[in-house]
């Protein structure tokens, strides 16, 4: 510990012998593969906002989104999205607080927040399902969409087939993406509890496994922050 | 410290396991192994690649002629001797991606960062040698995947190596873009996944590994090349991946991302409201920065072997760094001169005009300080160095051409023409080529433990960049003459007529090229077994790879790790006894070595005073180093 | 452990602030889509609100929640440089798609 502080301290840390960024390179991966993501969802997303600014008329998010599980015929725009924003952001906490508790060596605590964040990200993706079913049952998905009077519902101004499809196509292929990096994040988040249950990090000495699960799974809810802003609120 | 502590204890476990036949040559987590599966899967598409082109050069210089191998080797894509249209699409498709990616891209910096990021900078291995293995095993995946591609039914892809829809968008456009595109972007989705995990490799290992001493501006240039590279790998194949998948939904999902406003015979298509050009954003903001992943490795190699071979000092080290990393930064910001007039908005050309030519700048930095290092130097003609000094040769007409298409106007003319492939077969396709022949035959001993043939190696030379000039340069005046590229025959057009003669010249030139190959590969397999053992450091060079036993272990050093204490580049210092001093001979190491004694702390380092340490040479290269050190 | 210098930096009372702050955001932007209409504050504004709004939450995740904030100086440069790039391909589109609209 003192040594790393030493080091941190003079200004030898480019010299070599030492890691620079003061991060494993493991984590410095992490990192970095996260920034890669970060190339890959801005692409979808901007693949979004050229397709939807070049587009004459676009669905109303309010009159899209406005359903509530076990409320037939509800007309809550954001109510439900709102929740699951709820859920995501709690599943970090509870994240936090596993790589917090990491850090303290408690493995019984990192076991019980691991949990909870593996409970968090399940119930996120039951939300998801649930919110896809509703769009379905509308009448969006990959290449269909609601009946022409339908449709009237869902623009506030003149409906126009070709852009509801637009629509539809981008939430579902880009929330699909999303929602499959919750689902690979829950996986991960299983193997890690599994490890940390069987003591592997409590013999290596430290739980910087817990914490690069953790990077990968902030990553997810940073992400879904943009999603909900750009499908849901603009 | 407990942590890197723990770190060590299990790097160090984990060299000591025993090998069977398996791990050491076919899932092998050794950066050396991996590098040579690389360059050989390399060559193994390098060569297809090549086959593919003699077949549509042969049909581009005989058009009319009837072949009755074709049918014997291409089945029914060469009916009657004939070259079907289709196939020849497809084969010009598959040679660019081919080169561009599997040879260029993965094999080239996949061969040699793996091999001399942890040598140069002294490190025992990768910073994950599993995912480092990973790597590979996607990457030889995805070729596979790319050749499985070649014997579909319908063919494989055609659209060109930039795949842009709607060709590639619609399974029905052309018989190509079926299952042939499917596959392409299957392949590629893998393709992308290897490249990732080998530059996070990299980019990890460069900043997290380096020996004790190595600080950066203490890094031989190829590793600064390919940690430059690494990065924009990193950050620009994401944006085709994301391209790609939006790619495969319009194709098997009924979307319409890139498409708008088609018809098919007198019918409109359903899937409307996209945009190609959307696709082509995303894939030059790919494509650009690609060119540079190829060209950048290269031009580390070179820099490494000219300096070496000149007995100088690299020219303006710092300058070299500062150029890489503008053409790092700046390669991001020109994609759109590939765009002029596929549709985009003109006052975008202008910005991405601009941009394009100020790119011109760290270019001609690079060009000028090569010049300079060679200047007075005490050159030494290995063949290494002779494909080094033609890449600088490559790259300096190529790139002239570049300023030419970065002007807006002028690409209305040449966009989509022969003077495109000319430019780019130079500055890209060749001079990266030579930059990876250049580093096979510097760095084959520190590979293989093994000599090349010298003699074979300069006729390789000579013949190769006969070739090479024969084949690209007349493509530039058809090109001005506004002969198009992808064309089947030129037979059919009055104006191009006059120049078949030249398409026969070119590509007898080219088989001459392909010809020329088979001299490398034979010299190439021929001495991993028969070869001289090679000296603990033929060339003299002053990076680390050379302290590290001929033969390969495990772990790369003996014992420690060398510490080093100079730059790389300490070449005819005239204060020191031979004309170079190794990175790892410290000050007092180097007063030792003038006190008489030939013999330095480490026994590995036996055999480093040269057999050119004879008093005449000794005096000339001092005195021609003591000219270039006070001018630089 | 390489981290445990910052840990202090992060306690648990830490964590619940950062999370209240996400969630009053949240909440705000609730209130600006809902309770606030066009005709008080037109939609490009609000969508501008959001837009700050956004990358405000996201700054909390990534500094707070990824512990960005307490890594060395260096590791933050080299993950918040790059995305310049991305704001350059952002502009370029939008830009793109604008002509797109007007010449359809
Ligand atoms: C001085 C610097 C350079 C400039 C100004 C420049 C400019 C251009 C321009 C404007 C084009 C588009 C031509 C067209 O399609 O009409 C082009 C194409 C191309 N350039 Fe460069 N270039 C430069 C250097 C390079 C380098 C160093 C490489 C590779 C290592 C490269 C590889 C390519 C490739 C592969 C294409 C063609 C892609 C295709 O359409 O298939 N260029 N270049
Ligand atoms: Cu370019």
């Amino acid at each position: 510990m003192a040594q790393q502080q030493l080091s941190v301290k003079s200004k030898a840390i480019w010299d070599g012998g030492t890691e620079p960024f003061g991060a494993s390179y493991g984590k410095l991966m992490m990192w970095f593969f996260l920034l890669s993501d970060a190339f890959t969802f801005s692409s979808l997303l901007l693949a979004y906002g050229a397709l939807r600014f070049s587009a004459p008329v676009w669905p109303d998010p309010d009159l899209v989104f406005k359903g509530v599980p076990f409320m037939d015929h509800a007309n809550l725009p954001l109510v439900f999205v709102g929740i699951m924003t709820f859920i995501l952001i709690m599943s970090s906490v509870t994240m936090v607080l596993a790589v917090e508790a990491g850090h303290r060596g408690a493995k019984n605590e990192v076991v019980k927040w691991m949990l909870w964040t593996i409970l968090g990200g399940l119930a996120f993706l039951g939300c998801q399902a649930w919110e896809w079913t509703h769009l379905h049952h509308d009448g969006f998905w990959w290449g269909s969409t609601p009946s022409a009077e339908h449709l009237k519902e869902f623009f506030a101004g003149n409906p126009s087939q070709d852009y509801a499809q637009q629509f539809a196509n981008l939430f579902f292929t880009i929330t699909g993406f999303h929602g499959f990096h919750v689902f690979s994040g829950v996986v991960i988040n299983v193997v890690i509890l599994i490890n940390t249950m069987k003591g592997t990090y409590e013999r290596r000495g430290h739980y910087e496994m817990v914490e690069k699960v953790g990077l990968y799974w902030h990553f997810v809810d940073l992400v879904w922050v943009f999603v909900f802003t750009f499908f849901y609120l603009v | 410290m407990a942590h890197s502590a723990t770190e060590h204890a299990h790097g160090h476990d984990h060299h000591e396991h025993h090998d069977t036949f398996l791990t050491k040559y076919v899932f092998s987590q050794d950066h050396k192994m991996i590098a040579k599966q690389f360059l050989i899967t390399g060559i193994v598409m390098a060569i297809v690649g090549m086959l593919l082109s003699l077949i549509f050069r042969i049909q581009l210089a005989y058009p009319d002629e009837i072949f009755p191998w074709m049918e014997t080797v291409l089945g029914k894509w060469g009916k009657g001797g004939k070259l079907d249209p289709n196939f020849y699409l497809g084969l010009v498709t598959i040679h660019g991606t081919i080169m561009v990616f599997f040879v260029l891209t993965a094999a080239l910096s996949g061969t040699f960062s793996n091999l001399l990021i942890p040598l140069q900078l002294g490190a025992r291995d990768m910073a994950s040698p599993f995912i480092n293995m990973l790597s590979y095993w996607f990457f030889l995946t995805s070729s596979v995947v790319m050749l499985i591609s070649l014997f579909v039914e319908t063919g494989p892809a055609s659209g060109g190596w930039t795949v842009y829809p709607p060709l590639s968008a619609l399974p029905k456009a052309m018989p190509g873009s079926g299952l042939g595109m499917t596959l392409w972007l299957v392949s590629m989705t893998l393709f992308i996944a290897s490249s990732l995990m080998g530059a996070l490799n990299y980019i990890a290992t460069i900043l997290n590994m380096r020996t004790v001493g190595m600080k950066m501006t203490r890094m031989p240039l190829t590793i600064w090349a390919f940690f430059c590279t690494a990065i924009l790998g990193v950050l620009s194949f994401p944006v085709l991946f994301a391209a790609a998948i939006l790619l495969i939904f319009d194709r098997s999902f009924g979307t319409a991302f890139y498409l708008s406003e088609i018809f098919i015979g007198n019918e409109a298509l359903s899937q409307t409201g996209g945009s190609p050009i959307l696709f082509q954003h995303l894939f030059w903001f790919l494509g650009h920065p690609e060119v540079y992943i190829i060209l950048m490795p290269a031009l580390g190699l070179t820099s490494e072997i000219i300096a070496t071979n000149s007995r100088k000092p690299i020219f303006g080290y710092r300058a070299m760094i500062g150029s890489l990393l503008g053409i790092s930064v700046l390669s991001f910001i020109v994609w759109g001169h590939h765009m002029f007039i596929t549709g985009m908005n003109p006052f975008l050309g202008n910005v991405f005009m601009i941009l394009t030519l100020v790119i011109a700048v760290p270019s001609a930095v690079k060009t000028f300080n090569y010049l300079a290092t060679l200047w007075r130097g005490n050159l030494q003609f290995t063949p290494g160095m002779l494909f080094a000094i033609g890449l600088v040769s490559l790259f300096i007409s190529g790139g002239l051409t570049g300023i030419y298409l970065g002007n807006a106007a002028l690409d209305i003319n040449l966009h989509d023409t022969y003077f495109v492939v000319a430019h780019f077969h130079l500055v890209m396709g060749s001079a990266a080529m030579f930059g990876m022949f250049a580093g096979i035959y510097h760095w084959y001993p520190r590979m293989f433990g093994k000599m090349m043939n010298e003699k074979l190696g300069y006729l390789h030379f000579w013949l190769t960049f006969a070739a090479v000039y024969c084949v690209f340069f007349p493509m530039h005046f058809m090109g001005l003459d506004g002969v198009p590229r992808r064309y089947y025959s030129f037979t059919g057009f009055e104006y191009m007529t006059e120049w078949v003669n030249m398409n026969k010249f070119i590509t007898l030139s080219a088989i001459l090229g392909s010809m020329a190959q088979l001299i490398f590969l034979y010299n190439f397999f021929g001495n991993i077994l028969k070869g001289k053992r090679a000296p603990q450091n033929p060339w003299n060079s002053n990076t680390l790879e050379w302290t590290a036993p001929v033969e390969h272990l495990h772990g790369n050093w003996p014992g420690d790790i060398p510490h080093v204490h100079r730059w790389p580049y300490d070449y005819s210092r005239p204060e020191a006894s031979t004309d170079f001093i190794p990175q790892n001979i410290s000050d007092e190491g180097l007063e030792e070595r003038l006190g008489g004694s030939k013999t330095i702390e480490t026994p590995s380092h036996q055999e480093i005073p040269s057999a050119k340490s004879s008093a005449d040479t000794m005096l000339f290269s001092r005195l021609l180093a003591f000219l270039s050190l006070k001018r630089s | 452990m390489a981290n445990a210098e910052h840990g202090s930096s992060m306690d648990v009372k830490g964590i619940w602030r950062v999370f209240f702050v996400l969630l009053l955001i949240t909440v705000v932007e609730f209130i600006i889509a809902l309770a606030i209409p066009e005709s008080v504050m037109p939609q490009i504004i609000k969508n501008v609100i959001y837009i700050v709004l956004t990358i405000l939450k996201a700054f909390y995740i990534v500094a707070y929640f990824m512990h960005l904030k307490f890594e060395r100086i260096n590791l933050i440069y080299s993950i918040i440089v790059p995305l310049v790039f991305i704001i350059g391909i952002i502009a370029a589109l939008l830009y793109e798609s604008n002509y797109w609209l007007n010449i359809r």
